[in-house]
């Protein structure tokens, strides 16, 4: 008796499971099914910290003082405003202060007659003028490269096309196999590596991130695949996500790039940013890893959580060779 | 052409499936009973066939034909077989039970379809060998094996000693028509639409309200297409099948437990029409579930020796157990022969179920708080003196899964209910080793997790052990159906 009562109210969580299964078509449907970034939620959990410590690392610290950030806010009670909380813009602006920088904030102004001659532009809100914001022109006016966006919004290959630097703090939410940029590049590596050539990744140097969604690496091989990625010690940076801090730490102490030189290059690849390139030339360990094998090219990245274009480049494998024996005469 | 191809699978593995059944006349069952127990049986048989084929050294571009060949055979065999007349048995479900497992199976099929892979296990575990083996063609081929090397550099894969069964039935589908992350997942669309069907046939032999009741309740449990709904309040509905808490979808979990479930049902009907062959059937469908995870090989351990104990007391049927076992091992016996010459970087939980780790834990060892991620980050200290009791950890967990009705509706509630139930109906030998089955099964996921080398918290935060314990939801809820009263109402 007991027993078939409590059958009766088990199958009563048919509605539930029919709920969840409803709700994800029709969600789904109004994605035009895909799994849309709209979908995720909103980044105001990681805008919350409002740390500074991304924008201050950029410069030396005795130089703080000499740099500026423009924090693009409006007020809070901005019809169909959505963005970071205004008391956490209010620390953000106190803490960079405090560290000596100057901040100039927009509050709903016109963005561009106040980024003349700044350092770094914060986006914190959704405020149509900053998001039709013309990149081209913000180049021309900025003093520096770098964008900060918390929200969200900005589109990162637009601003690299312009030569600006952006770092999307809100994409954290999203799956990284969905981050804009990754696709972009993806769809860039299927022209220029064949299906059937092999590629070195290689680190332009230290790792600073242990962020479980830096391991692009694992994005690239599966959506480029039959193309052929040889990675260092992969055995622990492809395993769980603590056997890959394990990878980054033993990576940081081989370190290789200490052996090696910083290429700049005058031409990149695909992005627009010559003075912030991961190449550099190889080590004698990731020259033989390279000469053993069917491999034709060299994939640098830097390690960053966000999928940044600036960090990629892709060169030939002979070209880098060319790189090591001009640099070692 | 993908969609196309996927659905000619399900076709092919159908027909193939329906070929080895016995007779309706030996093994009644229904129409929707039929094709959910051939579809996984024929599944079952593919993906171990093309294993074996793997070891041998052929390609998937040949190995591709033999499901095509199989199908096409067993649909003239049945034919033959069958003629003109049906000797379908009735649904045993009334026409509203009937509606709404349709309802349920349809919105399955077409949740799973409604994205395209979005999910980590699914396109690094499964959907990048599942390219391996659409281009490569093989398993043992540099894009797996190639991890390993004596000058530390290699090919990049995660879980490179995973089993192929997903793998071979994305790559097959993608065969004509090219991957396509959306229409891959055709052929594993239907594991949580066919697992009530295969309860319902598993359960026949008791009675018609049995099979009803079992397929209804299998069929509402709730982590057969997600788990943890709305955990967070309302705001998760905009969420629903986008979070990693979808069970439906390219993983493997739900494949082990569709053919688990088919193993035991099969098992079940066996024993009661005394028939070899569906005992056989069985033993493939065990080795099916083998082939889909690494934790199919625990469960296939669990269960043999359930069935083997349940030998020791009378009525034994060992005419039944033999063969179920005997072929369950062959067809298991290509993996392990391919398994073992594929690296093993990772999950290789046998090396730590040693006496001295089992004992080490239950007398209080501590969690490995070194291994959290933020002390592997540096960014906490590992505080050693006040690190909890792994048993402890690992108890809560299940504990808190067997109260999560949102992942779980009362399944287990009716579980422990169902279990003194069972101890004194222990002259039913079904009972006997379908609870062995179950408890055994959650034993060993008890003991895997108490011994794992990694921080438990962090295998917790990825829906473990939920998506452990949702295998064994065939062998419960047979289970439960054959305690019910036998009469048919």
């Amino acid at each position: 008796m007991l027993l078939s009562w409590l059958g009766r109210l088990h199958a009563i969580f048919a509605a539930w499971a029919l709920l969840f299964m409803l709700s994800a078509l029709f969600f789904a449907a109004g994605s035009g099914f895909q799994a849309s970034r709209s979908r995720y939620p909103n980044p105001e959990f990681i805008s919350n910290t409002g740390q500074p410590r991304f924008i201050t690392s950029l410069f030396r610290a005795d130089d703080l003082p000499n740099r500026s950030v423009l924090i693009l806010d409006a007020p809070a009670d901005t019809p169909g405003y959505v963005g970071m909380q205004p008391e956490v813009v209010e620390r953000l602006t106190m803490l960079l202060r405090q560290q000596g920088m100057q901040v100039v904030r927009s509050q709903g102004q016109d963005p561009l007659p106040l980024a003349a001659g700044v350092d770094v532009a914060v986006l914190t809100c959704n405020q149509p003028s900053y998001l039709e914001i013309d990149f081209q022109a913000m180049a021309q006016t900025m003093g520096n490269i770098y964008l900060f966006d918390y929200a969200g919004y900005w589109d990162s290959a637009a601003a690299d096309h312009a030569g600006l630097l952006l770092q999307n703090f809100a994409r954290v939410f999203w799956p990284h196999w969905q981050d804009p940029e990754m696709a972009l590049y993806v769809e860039h590596l299927q022209q220029k590596i064949a299906p059937t050539e092999g590629v070195l990744l290689v680190p332009g140097g230290k790792l600073y991130t242990t962020a479980a969604r830096a391991r692009w690496y694992l994005a690239l091989n599966e959506a480029l695949s039959p193309r052929r990625f040889y990675l260092r010690n992969p055995e622990n940076g492809t395993s769980f996500v603590t056997e890959y801090f394990e990878w980054v730490q033993e990576y940081n102490t081989f370190a290789p790039w200490r052996q090696t030189q910083k290429v700049k290059l005058e031409h990149r690849d695909f992005s627009n940013l010559t003075n912030f390139t991961p190449t550099r030339t190889l080590s004698a360990d990731e020259i033989a890893a390279a000469q053993s094998r069917d491999i034709q090219w060299v994939l640098f990245w830097n390690h960053h959580s966000d999928f940044r274009l600036a960090d990629w480049e892709l060169v030939p494998l002979a070209a880098v060779l060319s790189w090591n024996a001009e640099l070692s005469r | 052409m993908t969609f196309l191809t996927g659905l000619l699978f399900i076709a092919l593995a159908t027909f193939l499936g329906r070929a080895l059944l016995p007779s309706r006349q030996i093994l009644a069952r229904s129409l929707w009973e039929e094709l959910g127990v051939a579809y996984l049986l024929g599944t079952a048989v593919i993906v171990v066939v093309i294993t074996a084929g793997f070891l041998l050294g052929f390609k998937m571009a040949l190995l591709w034909w033999l499901p095509v060949l199989a199908g096409a055979a067993g649909w003239v065999l049945e034919r033959q077989r069958m003629g003109a007349t049906s000797n379908l048995a009735e649904v045993p479900w009334s026409r509203p039970m009937g509606a709404l497992l349709a309802t349920l199976a349809v919105a399955a099929v077409l949740t799973t379809l409604a994205l395209p892979l979005n999910e980590f296990d699914p396109i690094y575990h499964f959907a990048y060998r599942g390219k391996v083996l659409l281009y490569e063609g093989t398993p043992l081929n540099e894009a797996i094996t190639g991890i390993l090397s004596n000058d530390g550099y290699g090919r990049l894969v995660t879980h490179p000693n995973y089993p192929l069964g997903v793998p071979i039935l994305e790559a097959w589908t993608a065969h004509w028509g090219g991957w396509s992350d959306r229409w891959v997942q055709l052929p594993l669309a239907l594991w949580s639409a066919c697992l009530p069907m295969v309860v319902a046939f598993g359960l026949r032999g008791y009675s018609k309200s049995a099979a009803s009741y079992g397929a209804v309740l299998s069929a509402a449990t709730p982590i057969l297409y997600s788990y943890d709904f709305l955990a967070d309040g309302l705001s998760g509905l905009s969420m629903a099948g986008l979070s990693s808490t979808l069970t439906l979808g390219g993983g493997a979990d739900l494949a082990v437990m569709a053919m688990l479930g088919v193993a035991a049902a099969l098992f079940v009907r066996a024993r009661q029409v005394d028939c070899r062959r569906t005992a056989i059937c069985a033993g493939l469908g065990l080795a099916g579930a083998v082939m889909m995870k690494n934790e199919g090989l625990a469960l296939a351990g669990v269960c043999v020796l359930a069935v083997l104990l349940t030998l020791l007391l009378p009525p034994r049927r060992i005419r039944m157990a033999i063969p179920f076992v005997a072929v369950a091992m062959l067809g298991i016996a290509p993996w392990l022969g391919l398994r073992s010459q594929l690296p093993s970087i990772d999950e290789n939980y046998s090396a730590h179920m040693t006496a001295e780790n089992i004992l080490h834990y239950l007398g209080g060892g501590r969690e490995l708080i070194e291994k959290a991620p933020l002390a592997m980050s540096g960014r906490e200290q590992p505080d050693f003196e006040n690190a909890p009791a792994r048993v402890g950890l690992v108890l809560l967990a299940f504990w808190d899964e067997f109260t999560d009705w949102r992942s779980w509706g009362l399944l287990w509630l009716l579980v422990i209910v169902a279990l003194p139930v069972t101890r004194q109906r222990l002259q039913d030998p079904e009972l006997r080793w379908l609870s062995l089955l179950v408890l055994g099964g959650v034993g060993v996921y008890f003991l895997t997790l108490l011994v794992t080398p990694w921080n438990f918290p962090s295998l917790r935060d990825k829906g473990i052990p939920e998506r452990l314990l949702v295998h064994l939801v065939g062998p419960i809820m047979l289970m439960f159906g054959a305690i019910l009263p036998k009469k048919d109402t």
